[in-house]
Parts: C-alpha cells; sequence; structure tokens
C-alpha cells in the first residue's frame, strides 16, 4: 500500500488537499498511476532511442 | 397511440413521409415514456418538452408543404449534457460547472441537428464532467440499465445509452474519450459510433481530453447511426480540431455486400483474456462467423502492446482533464462527487516526462496499427470483457485488473463502433466493435450494417418490467 503522507505531500505541492475519506481512493488511483508510469517507459521502441535503431538499420 | 419502443429512425422516417406517423405524435409519446420513466432510469437530466413539442410542429408542417430536410426531420433526439444546446442548461452533472456555461448557445454538432428540423428530448444525464461515477450525495438522478436496474448503464453517455435502449430517444449524442460512447451502446443493448478524431465538431463540448474527446452518434442500428453521421460530420472553420476531410455519403454506402471485406481478430490481450467472458467471446465469434458466412475474409492476427494502449490512453486522458480542472479542484474539491474527484486527482500524479512519454508511445502504436491496416479493411474485438456489472462488482481496484477494449482507438483516433452481438444467459446485451481506417466510418457501418441485416439484436429492446415495478 502506498505511503499516504507520500501522497498528500505530492499533491499538496500542487494545491489540494484531500479529505481523509478520499485516501483509500486516492491511494489505488497513485498504485494504478505507479504502474502505469512503469509501463510506458518501459516498451522497448517506443523511447528516444529509435532514432538511433533506424539510423543503424539504413547504415 | 402506442409506439414501439424499438422504432428506428429510418422506420420512422418512412412513417412520416407516409403519412402514418406525425413528429408531434411520435414526440409526444417519447416525450411521455421519457417522463414515465426518467425517475427509475435517470435518462434524462431535463426534459425540454414544450420546445420539442413546437420543433415537432414546425417539422410536421414543412412535411407537409413539401420541404423535406432529410430523414432527420421530425426525429426526436436526446443530448448529452456536456454538449451546449440552446433552451437547456448544461450542468455536466456538476455543481461546479459555471451555470451560464454554453447558455443560449447551440454547439455547432447540435445546429446542424436542428438545421435538418431535428427535435430535441432533452438534455440526457452523464457521468460529471464524463469521468466521474454516480455520486448519490449530489443531485443528479443515478442512471439504471433499462435491462436489469442493478446493473450500471456504463458511462459517461448513460443517459443517452438508456434512452435508445428504452424508447426514449430514437437518436442521441454522445462523447467518447475513452470508450464513453461505445461502453453505454455495449451495455444497453444498441449501436454507438465513436468517430475518427476531427470527423465531427466538438467546440461547444466541455471537454475531458482535449486530444482524444469525439462527439459521436448512438442510436439502435449501424443504419441510423450513418444518417446522423451525415449531418455531424464536416468541416467546421470555427473548430480547430476538425479536420477539413470530405464527408462520405454514409447511407449510400450500406448496401449490405461484406463480400471480400478483409477482417483483423488482434487475439493478443483482446481475445485471450482468462478474465474475458465466454459469453462475449462466444458472442463476437458467431458474428465473424455471420459476417465471413456473407462472404468476408477473418483471420487472427498478432496486435502487439494493446494493453499499454489502454494504459497510454489513460494517462493522457487524466492529464488533460487535470490540465482543465485543476484549478477548480483547488477551490471547489467538496462540490465535486467523490469518484469523480477521485478520478481526475489521477492526473496530478503523472509527470511532465509521463505524458512526453505516453505521447511517444501513441505515435508508435498507432504505427503498428497503421501497418495491420494494410492487411484488412477493419478490425473486431469485443467491446468490452463482460456484460454489464452491478456497482459493487465495479470497485475501483476490481476494474483496473479487467481488460479494456476502448481506449486504444481514442489513441490511434480512429473511429470504433460498438453493436450488439446478442444476449448472456442472463438476458443482458453482448457486444462486438468494428474498428475501421482513419475517416473510413462508411466501412465500419456498412459491415455492421450487413451483421444487422442478418440478426435482429440491435433491435430487441427491453420490456421495462423491472422499471414499471419499481
Amino acid at each position: 500500500m502506498a505511503d499516504t503522507d507520500t501522497i498528500m505531500e505530492l499533491l499538496a505541492r500542487q494545491g489540494l488537499t484531500p479529505l481523509a475519506e478520499d485516501l483509500p481512493l486516492i491511494q489505488i488511483a497513485y498504485e494504478q498511476a505507479t504502474d502505469q508510469k512503469s509501463l510506458v517507459h518501459g516498451v522497448t521502441g517506443a523511447r528516444y532511442e529509435e532514432p538511433l535503431l533506424v539510423a543503424k538499420a539504413r547504415g | 397511440m402506442t409506439i414501439a419502443n424499438n422504432l428506428t429512425i429510418k422506420e420512422a422516417a418512412e412513417q412520416l413521409r407516409a403519412g402514418t406517423l406525425t413528429s408531434v405524435e411520435l414526440t409526444t409519446e417519447i416525450v411521455n415514456r421519457a417522463k414515465h420513466h426518467n425517475e427509475a432510469l435517470g435518462a434524462y437530466v431535463e426534459i425540454t418538452e414544450e420546445a420539442a413539442l413546437e420543433q415537432a410542429a414546425a417539422a410536421d408542417a414543412d412535411l407537409k408543404a413539401g420541404k423535406d430536410k432529410g430523414l432527420l426531420q421530425g426525429i426526436p433526439l436526446a443530448v448529452k449534457d456536456i454538449i451546449a444546446m440552446i433552451g437547456a442548461p448544461t450542468t455536466a452533472n456538476s455543481h461546479v460547472l459555471d451555470p451560464e456555461w454554453g447558455k443560449g448557445v447551440d454547439a455547432p454538432v447540435v445546429a446542424r441537428l436542428r438545421d435538418v428540423g431535428a427535435v430535441f428530448v432533452g438534455k440526457s444525464t452523464t457521468s460529471e464532467f464524463a469521468i466521474g461515477n454516480p455520486d448519490e450525495s449530489k443531485r443528479f438522478r443515478i442512471p439504471h440499465n433499462p435491462w436489469d436496474l442493478t446493473r450500471t448503464p456504463a458511462g459517461s453517455s448513460s443517459g443517452s445509452g438508456i434512452a435508445i435502449a428504452a424508447g426514449l430517444a430514437l437518436g442521441a449524442l454522445g462523447t467518447d474519450t475513452g470508450g464513453s460512447v461505445r461502453g453505454p451502446a455495449t451495455v444497453n443493448g444498441h449501436s454507438g459510433l465513436k468517430v475518427t478524431y476531427g470527423r465531427v465538431p466538438k467546440s461547444g463540448v466541455v471537454p475531458l481530453g482535449y486530444s482524444l474527446d469525439s462527439v459521436g452518434p448512438m442510436a439502435r442500428s449501424a443504419y441510423d447511426c450513418a444518417i446522423l453521421l451525415g449531418t455531424m460530420a464536416g468541416w467546421e472553420p470555427r473548430d480547430p480540431n476538425v479536420a477539413n476531410v470530405p464527408v462520405d455519403d454514409y447511407v449510400a454506402a450500406l448496401d449490405g455486400d461484406v463480400s471480400g471485406v478483409r477482417i483483423g481478430l488482434p487475439t493478443e490481450y483482446f481475445f485471450d483474456s482468462p478474465l474475458l467472458d465466454p459469453e462475449v467471446k462466444g458472442g463476437v465469434l458467431d458474428a465473424v462467423e455471420t459476417l465471413v458466412n456473407l462472404g468476408a475474409k477473418a483471420e487472427e492476427f498478432v496486435l502487439p502492446h494493446a494493453e499499454l494502449a489502454k494504459d497510454a490512453n489513460m494517462l493522457i486522458l487524466l492529464g488533460e482533464a487535470h490540465s482543465y480542472h485543476r484549478n477548480n479542484l483547488t477551490s471547489k474539491w467538496l462540490d465535486y462527487g467523490k469518484w469523480t474527484r477521485a478520478n481526475l486527482v489521477r492526473g496530478a500524479l503523472y509527470s511532465a516526462a509521463d505524458l512526453s512519454q505516453a505521447n511517444r508511445f501513441r505515435k508508435y502504436w498507432s504505427k503498428i496499427v497503421a501497418e495491420a491496416f494494410e492487411k484488412y479493411d477493419v478490425l473486431i474485438t469485443p467491446s468490452a470483457p463482460t456484460p454489464a456489472q452491478r456497482p459493487d462488482e465495479i470497485t475501483p481496484s476490481k476494474r483496473l485488473l479487467l481488460p479494456a477494449y476502448t481506449g486504444q482507438w481514442n489513441l490511434t483516433g480512429l473511429p470504433a463502433l460498438s453493436i450488439p452481438t446478442g444476449f448472456s444467459s442472463d438476458g443482458l446485451p453482448l457486444s462486438m466493435q468494428i474498428i475501421g481506417k482513419p475517416f473510413a466510418e462508411a466501412t465500419v457501418l456498412k459491415v455492421a450494417d450487413a451483421f444487422q441485416r442478418a440478426t435482429e439484436f440491435h433491435v430487441t429492446a427491453p420490456t421495462l418490467t423491472s422499471v414499471e415495478s419499481k
């Protein structure tokens, strides 16, 4: 389970001050966001090395 | 007079011209039905009865005078309540939206329908700002699925979906950013088209995800969607998000001939998940078999990264939605429904690098999909992994585990149509999704129409018995 203080600090930096009752849903959202970040940065071929791969293929 | 609740736009237009039905008779029946069932179904935020009957009378007078404006003349429609319409406030089902927003204005897509004599029954229920789930602590009606009131009608174009299924409108406008036209069409048992990004003007619509939003037609049949789209689509010089691409004659394209049409079935993720309901899968495969028997060719293939495409779409959607709502979230947190604020806050949890990478993946995946479309005319997938669920079955944590099949096509901007394929053993609608090339709505509609000529799932309507007894 994600650290509540970490989430609240992250949101406070953006001016957001959720209520305690909102936290269970926000914790789920945080975990989902963390998973999505990992996935979206992890796919081979969709990163900035792609132009180099193309250049190598031509070479 | 009693008018069947599965009447199509095509049938009504024929009856209006044959003189066996007037728009006033049709609109009166539809409005009365909407008022009678609205408490139980929650389809409408506001029913504009007086204006609707005036529009119907004008349509009748014009038709009688020989002034035929086309097949939508005198046809009762519903407009999702995030779309501006003269004569009714736009609420977005929220206490946050400025009550003056869109006042006295028709969104261009509404204006186009008004110009051809359509009748507007009212503003249909939306999930709050097209992203929240119903919050009973707010003043808005809770929408219910007319096939089973204990099931979700899906969102965010919930009211439009309910209205079509229950015969409370013959056609409707919905919007789709991750599946909000196709989801309600799926679980309410009718047709719903997410158009190519840029096909239909979206100015005058409360935004959710700027680069993903589209306005699409919802109706009982693909044929009716084609009628609606023919009026909705096309260049709008005031709208920076509309493409200047010629509009096809969508109705003329519906010739029932699918011989030689190449259908691709992307197996990975769309068909092989253990969480895909067997009845949903069976319904899609049976429908494909029907199309093959009509002359189409189908084959399985692998389309990689589909799950990631769903996630990238969600990441972009949430980032864009948060940018729109950021200031109001800081000052009006409690005015949002609890589900809406929990959804919108997710956009604050991503970084600029996350959004940048999601957009980069978007280009990468769009290229992969474009390559697939060199081999196929359409792709077919399930529309959703299960039939309509009960709200307690779709908690946020459970929803994360389920596959989702619609957001991928918002990410790529492609047209995608959901149509019924049958019913589950519980009597709930099943559905499939037909995806096409950019601006190839005519092909998507043609395939769907051919299937619907051979089947009757799309004209099977709920009996509303459970609604009556509520």
